[in-house]
């Protein structure tokens, strides 16, 4: 009667905790890959020309042999934009209105490619996948990409015979963290 | 002995999977921060624009989109649709007196693209994603939380209110701008999100 009734226990216990796992797993994982995108504090989007690392409100821009920081010093309870390049560091400490703006401008890569990927997203049914790409033909010479794999995105403009062709790559989802160099932190602000 | 470890082993697991499981279940999140989140994944949406040159509605569902402008003495509606196989863009024009209905039967990938633009043009997306990261700097009012920015140029100095909010469960962002030469306010409702349903008008589909 003990063993019944201990093995009907140990039954319960493995179906409660399977259930568990289960529906802590289905919690977790959103519907797709864009979805943890456009849901996510912490990204890098990269394009031939610049890379751009958001970690909530912390900001990193490079382009070429410049970059750009833009974050919220606590210790020093102000905000900074910060440009180091051949030329040395300049850092302004800046108010939170002029932060809000400078953040809204440096992000719009990101967020435009929210909005795109947002559009493609519904489009799903429409377009056709093949090898992980979905392809959009515009004509014969342009051509849009998105690719999805391995946790990272990745969004082609093709001009065919044109020089004006361009891609961006979105990873470290969820993941991307931005460290402010000592010699940013320790550099002297201007007003 | 091993009874008892097996048994301390189990305990503490399914302590850690019920806490873990607790914490993803509770969402401390305000609920302008849920509503933000929740607009960016869906893929059915009311979007109302008013402002100082008029009204629009453009409303989302799966890859049907319907637009509804009325800036002047002609209220104009568009719709961009799929029917089975083929694509359609068309628009009603409804003037005091006289409707017309214009209608086009699109390629799968001009459909696509104008999809992907209307989407794009409307920005509204674009902003909820960016203010998103930084909720946490913005002033907390009864509904949301309030942005305020003021820019000074060589000409110049303006200031700019955008609110975040909820009302009656819409996402309701404003954007106040004043100037000494301008004041300008516009006001964006996000409704019905994961709920809109487009209807195509049968006058649209015979067409």
């Amino acid at each position: 009667m003990k063993s019944v009734f201990k093995r009907i226990t140990a039954l319960i216990f493995a179906v409660i905790m399977l259930s568990l796992l289960i529906m802590l797993a289905s919690c977790n994982a959103y519907d797709s890959v864009i979805d943890s995108f456009i849901k996510s504090d912490n990204y890098t989007v990269e394009s031939e020309n610049y890379t751009l690392m958001v970690d909530g409100a912390t900001v990193n821009f490079t382009m070429d042999d410049t970059q750009m920081y833009l974050y919220y010093d606590k210790g020093a309870k102000s905000y900074y934009y910060v440009t180091q390049g051949e030329e040395g560091i300049t850092k302004l400490a800046i108010d939170s209105e002029q932060y809000i703006t400078y953040y809204k401008e440096i992000v719009s890569p990101a967020s435009n490619m929210a909005s795109k990927l947002s559009a493609f997203k519904h489009l799903r049914d429409t377009l056709e996948e093949t090898d992980g790409k979905y392809v959009i033909k515009e004509s014969e010479r342009n051509s849009y990409t998105v690719a999805v794999a391995d946790g990272e995105i990745t969004y082609t403009v093709e001009n065919e015979g044109d020089t004006n062709n361009y891609s961006y790559k979105i990873y470290n989802i969820g993941s991307t963290k931005v460290e402010i160099p000592d010699n940013v932190n320790e550099a002297k602000a201007i007003d | 002995m091993l009874k008892k470890v097996i048994s301390i082993v189990l305990s503490v697991a399914f302590v850690v999977s019920l806490l873990a499981l607790t914490s993803c279940s509770i969402d401390f999140r305000s609920d302008v921060e849920k509503a933000m989140d929740k607009f960016l994944k869906a893929d059915s949406y009311t979007v109302t624009v008013n402002n100082d040159l008029g009204m629009h509605t453009y409303m989302v569902n799966n890859g049907t989109v319907y637009f509804f402008e009325d800036y002047d003495e002609t209220e104009k509606t568009s719709y961009l649709y799929s029917d089975e196989n083929d694509y359609y863009y068309a628009t009603v024009s409804d003037g005091e007196e006289t409707q017309s209905i214009e209608k086009a039967q699109l390629k799968k990938e001009a459909y696509v693209i104008k999809y992907m633009d209307t989407i794009q043009e409307s920005d509204i997306v674009n902003q909820v994603f960016a203010y998103r990261h930084i909720l946490d700097m913005a002033e907390k009012t009864d509904k949301g939380y309030k942005y305020s920015v003021q820019e000074s140029t060589d000409e110049y100095t303006y200031r700019i209110i955008y609110t975040i909010e909820m009302d009656d469960g819409s996402l309701v962002l404003t954007q106040k701008y004043e100037s000494k030469k301008e004041k300008y306010e516009e006001q964006i409702v996000i409704s019905n999100v994961g709920k809109t349903r487009i209807e195509i008008p049968d006058k649209v589909l015979s067409k």
